[in-house]
């Protein structure tokens, strides 16, 4: 077995949007979901966020379309075969440029975001090849400091989520100590297929951050009990799961069959607290968890002051 | 004569251009569309995991 160190990652904010971990390189065009200074391409500090990227596109077009308009008033006035048709002319096109002007600073926000949408749509595939080269870059670093290999494949996780990513966190976590103060995520290292490291790990945040367990994990913990129980402590892992489902009342009722599986294996506080869910709603369909409660608080806590 | 084509010119390019920036916001785009689009281009389509 591995023995698991202790670790400290840095602090790790998710973004509202995903887009908002992308930077590009204005030297080389590379796209990058990193946090360096420089671009891992060219070597050059010319990162820039891509929303920023996008306004700048964004206004440049807007001035293109201007001067253009103001070039074609120029050529107008520039044509015009007497006084009043140069006047004439120039008027008309400053009225143009000026009615141009106040539309664009009226539509500027929904023109960087359409100006947005238009740069991440082109350079898709750009952006795949960057976020690559960012995964690289953290195997690359692995053998040296697989915490910042982690925190590396934490970033890129933001836009890519696919199982790859996620299967080599998981790999990573299995040699770190998990602490309550840690920042650990769940629902996103979820795999579509079976890993027995994801489930000992799901068993690790059953016992150290119990919150964390939620619908998907649930619904996960479910489809794979079997090969679960088949694991070294397979059993303490489920009953780790049930126990985490005890706290909200819906994913008692929702999960009532695999709670009634473990209740048997339940610590004192989590039975307590299944009990007392049960006794104040006992008009709600438990599936006949109601039963196996009264059944175990008769056997083993028959004497019990709490109960 | 070529005075007012050419103002003409510049005419239509402004109205196509002031309709245009209409248009889009009449249905403008939302950082969540964009997010969204982008995941799934990424990601082959697949729902997010959150």
């Amino acid at each position: 077995m591995t023995k698991k160190r202790p670790v400290t990652f840095r602090p790790f904010k998710a973004p509202r949007y995903a887009y908002n971990k992308l930077r590009i390189c204005r030297h080389c065009g590379n796209y990058t979901a990193l946090g360096e200074e420089r671009c891992l391409k060219c070597g050059r500090a010319a990162l820039r966020p891509i929303d920023q990227q996008a306004a700048s596109l964004a206004g440049r077009k807007m001035q293109t379309r201007l001067l253009l308009l103001l070039l074609l008033t120029l050529a107008a006035v520039y044509f015009g075969q007497s006084l009043q048709q140069m006047a004439l002319s120039g008027a008309g096109g400053a009225v143009l440029i000026a009615a141009l002007y106040y539309m664009q600073r009226k539509v500027r926000q929904n023109e960087n975001l359409v100006s947005l949408n238009e740069l991440l749509g082109r350079n898709i595939d750009r952006i795949r090849e960057g976020l690559e080269l960012n995964r690289q870059e953290a195997v690359a670093v692995l053998r040296e400091d697989d915490v910042l290999a982690y925190e590396k494949l934490r970033e890129i996780s933001v836009l890519l989520r696919g199982d790859r990513i996620a299967r080599q966190r998981v790999a990573l976590l299995h040699g770190f100590q998990l602490r309550k103060d840690m920042n650990l995520e769940l629902e996103q290292l979820l795999l579509r297929d079976f890993e027995p490291l994801l489930a000992e790990y799901i068993g690790e945040i059953a016992r150290v951050r119990p919150e964390l367990i939620k619908d998907r994990t649930l619904r996960y913990v479910k489809n794979y009990e079997a090969q679960i129980l088949e694991m070294d402590k397979g059993r303490d892992i489920l009953a780790g799961v049930a126990g985490a489902a005890v706290r909200l009342k819906r994913y008692v009722l929702l999960y009532s069959g695999l709670i009634g599986r473990y209740i048997q294996d339940l610590p004192k506080d989590r039975f307590l607290r299944l009990s007392r869910l049960i006794t104040a709603s006992p008009h709600e369909a438990w599936n006949g968890l109601d039963q196996k409660v009264a059944e175990v608080r008769e056997a083993k806590y028959r004497w019990d002051p709490d109960f | 004569m070529i005075s007012y084509v050419l103002l003409g010119i510049a005419f239509l390019y402004a109205v196509i251009q002031i309709s245009i920036y209409a248009s889009r916001r009449r249905r403008p785009l939302t950082r969540d569309d964009i997010d969204e689009r982008l995941l799934a281009a990424l990601n082959g389509g697949t729902p997010s995991r959150d």
